[in-house]
């Protein structure tokens, strides 16, 4: 696929569907089913959809690997497959699965902030990937219209849950808008320390390197394996570059499964994007990845 | 290039295991040496911040610099000229040579960036790079695939095939001494016989004038100190305000690239002099009677003042960035750049006017932000390289 074709992709879908998937945006509340969450109030869980979204990006990058370069025609036909509500086409296993994540660590905040609110059908994608491509004008146009949500919800305080999502919101938001909420990433509220013997660790870098919050997520799992390059110096999974080069996103999964998996083939990480990435090649070593809040479950 | 045709190279580079393999090797052997100078050497951490903010101070009025550079160099005697653009410095260097000369050369990135061997070459000139690695890519023809090891993509298999074929010596590829020694025994001659040697510079003192190389095979000593006339190609970035902040550049610089120490660290202020017979002063004593210095602007003067770019001009080479890039590790110096590759090479291209070429390679930086973490000057590499992407989708596509 090409640059421009991407482009034109994600501009399409954020007009219809305000996230680059085109992915309805409905569906990002699924893991709320059954909860009794408030609308808004002063502190807010905000998904950003992300974990939601993540699984549908495993399935696109399948697909633009099946896609010929020279045949833009055929890149215009996926994008109006992604312009569908394609819920149904991901396997709804995996959408479980990520859902399960969120509703987890929705569980574990609410623990905490038990009056804790939820924009529902208000609450959107945080457009940091138009920033990371840098298309400023379609991400100032939709982190404004973000900021305006949340005014309208009488939010003060921002609670993330993805590494992505919190760099953003909290350090890219206030220069594009005029946002001024206080923005909390999940575990900041925990205090819990889990042991993890037996697991290594895969620093996210959007967690450890652009959020810095290394010492937040070592206090969270304690007696975990490292790496022989982890924490500040961890490498990338290889997820940033998935939607623009996705066999150079798998050969970097696989080289960061390899140094993993030289420590223990049970691996736990904090991000969903990382995750997708390497859960994608992970069989091939015998190794399972894991969200930690898939692994906090014992704390529950 | 184009973005397609540079992601088909990629993905080419991707499966090559011999890249793999060679670029395996020098990471393993890079990280492990690092490792042992920032634990050994713990003050080099807060030195590396000193000297970001020297350079800080340089940038932030680099036209004075400049001229209080060309002040000293011109009381030391050196021959200075200012080169606006790569294509001047190519002329001024060809008008100072000529044709039918022999020019030796010690590794310069900045000559690399301006095309220097190359022209030379066109001018009838015989031209040698004199540092082995570099000699390895100009017998290629390739280019310089990182800042400290420019041969990085080439394993020692190859190299014995190519001194084979260049000098005529058969060598086993397990000797690596042999190899080396191959190519002393070639270069000696051309030292001696050279009319011209061409070097860079990692550092020039703008209170004194003083030229700064970094080196560890000696070859930078020969060149600057067997010819006649010794050529440096200097970007004015390499301004530093004292001697004394020279120094504090050159020891960040070799702790980094994972020395403790070059074997040596050579400070030149202008040409070969003695007094000895009556006080009376005649130059070219044992080493060049000429020193000329080119300073390169090339887009560095614009950059000093753009907000974004100028992060690059904080750069010492010392290759940290490029060693422990997750794409670099897997792609080499193909990714970047000609002269600058990896990530600080998108920049570099930007700087030097090559805008398009560091819009289509900035799509391959993951922006996982590694570059800026090992950097000692803690350069905003992925930063510089998102912004380089807006301002071009900005143009392109509103």
């Amino acid at each position: 696929m090409d640059l421009s074709s991407i482009v034109a992709l994600i501009r399409r879908n954020e007009q219809e569907k305000f996230n680059p998937l085109g992915i309805d945006g409905k569906s990002f509340s699924e893991w709320a089913k059954g909860l009794e969450i408030a609308k808004g109030g002063e502190v807010v869980f905000y998904t950003g959809g992300l974990y939601q979204i993540a699984p549908h990006i495993d399935l696109l990058v399948s697909a633009m690997k099946m896609v010929p370069e020279t045949m833009p025609k055929e890149i215009v036909r996926i994008g109006e497959r992604f312009s569908l509500p394609i819920g149904r086409i991901v396997g709804k296993k995996k959408q479980d699965r990520f859902n399960k994540i969120v509703r987890r660590i929705f569980l574990l905040v609410r623990d905490r902030i038990p009056d804790i609110g939820y924009l529902w059908d208000e609450e959107s994608y945080s457009g940091a990937l138009y920033y990371d491509i840098g298309m400023d004008f379609l991400f100032r146009e939709h982190a404004e219209r973000i900021v305006e949500a949340m005014r309208r919800n009488g939010v003060r305080t921002v609670i993330t849950i993805d590494p992505h999502t919190h760099h953003i919101l909290k350090d890219i938001f206030p220069k594009y808008t005029k946002a001024d909420f206080e923005i909390k990433y999940y575990m900041e509220l925990l205090d819990m320390s889990i042991p993890l013997e037996g697991y290594v660790v895969h620093d996210p870098c959007y967690l450890v390197r652009w959020s810095g919050l290394l010492d937040v997520f070592r206090r969270v799992i304690s007696r975990v394996g490292e790496p022989d390059e982890s924490g500040i110096t961890a490498n990338c999974c290889g997820g940033p570059i998935e939607s623009i080069f996705p066999e150079m996103a798998e050969s970097l999964a696989k080289k960061r499964i390899e140094e993993l998996v030289a420590v223990s083939r049970k691996i736990v990480t904090a991000c969903p994007i990382c995750l997708v990435n390497l859960w994608r090649v992970c069989e091939k070593y015998e190794a399972q990845v894991q969200d930690v809040a898939e692994v906090l479950e014992v704390g529950l | 290039m184009s973005f397609y045709e540079m992601k088909e190279l990629l993905k080419r580079k991707l499966r090559d295991k011999e890249l793999g393999i060679a670029l395996e090797r020098s990471k393993k052997s890079y990280l492990a040496k690092r490792r042992r100078c920032l634990r050994k050497y713990s003050y080099i951490k807060e030195l590396a911040k000193e000297v970001r903010s020297i350079k800080e101070r340089v940038l932030s009025k680099l036209d004075e610099f400049v001229k209080q550079a060309i002040d000293s160099l011109e009381e030391n005697k050196v021959q200075v000229h200012l080169a606006r653009t790569a294509e001047a410095a190519r002329e001024i260097v060809g008008d100072i040579v000529g044709s039918q000369k022999l020019v030796v050369k010690a590794k310069s990135i900045t000559t690399d960036e301006i095309g220097l061997r190359s022209f030379l070459l066109e001018k009838g000139n015989e031209v040698w790079e004199t540092d082995l690695g570099e000699l390895i890519v100009q017998w290629l023809g390739s280019k310089p695939m990182h800042f400290i090891t420019p041969a990085i993509n080439i394993r020692r298999e190859r190299v014995a095939e190519l001194i084979r074929e260049n000098i005529g010596v058969e060598v086993d590829p397990d000797d690596i001494p042999g190899m080396t020694r191959a190519v002393r025994r070639f270069l000696r001659g051309k030292f001696i016989e050279a009319d011209f040697g061409v070097t860079g510079a990692n550092v020039l003192s703008a209170d004194t004038g003083s030229l700064f190389l970094v080196t560890n095979e000696g070859n930078g000593r020969l060149v600057t100190s067997l010819p006649e006339v010794h050529i440096a190609v200097v970007g004015v970035e390499k301004i530093v305000p004292t001697l004394g902040d020279a120094f504090k550049v050159c020891d960040v610089i070799m702790k980094y690239a994972g020395y403790e120490a070059v074997a040596y660290l050579s400070a030149i202020t202008g040409p070969s002099k003695t007094g000895d017979i009556e006080k009376t002063i005649v130059y070219g004593a044992h080493g060049p009677k000429k020193v000329h210095v080119i300073l390169l602007d090339n887009g560095r003067m614009e950059a000093s003042k753009d907000p974004i770019l100028r992060e690059a001009l904080y750069c010492l080479r010392c290759g940290s960035c490029q060693y422990l890039c997750p794409v670099f590790d897997l792609v080499g110096g193909y990714w970047g750049g000609d002269a600058y590759v990896g990530g600080i090479g998108v920049l570099w291209n930007a700087i030097t006017g090559r805008i398009r070429e560091a819009m289509i390679q900035s799509f391959f930086c993951l922006g996982c932000g590694k570059c800026k973490e090992v950097c000692p000057m803690n350069i905003k590499t992925p930063e510089v390289i998102r912004e380089i992407r807006a301002r071009w989708i900005r143009e392109k596509f509103g």
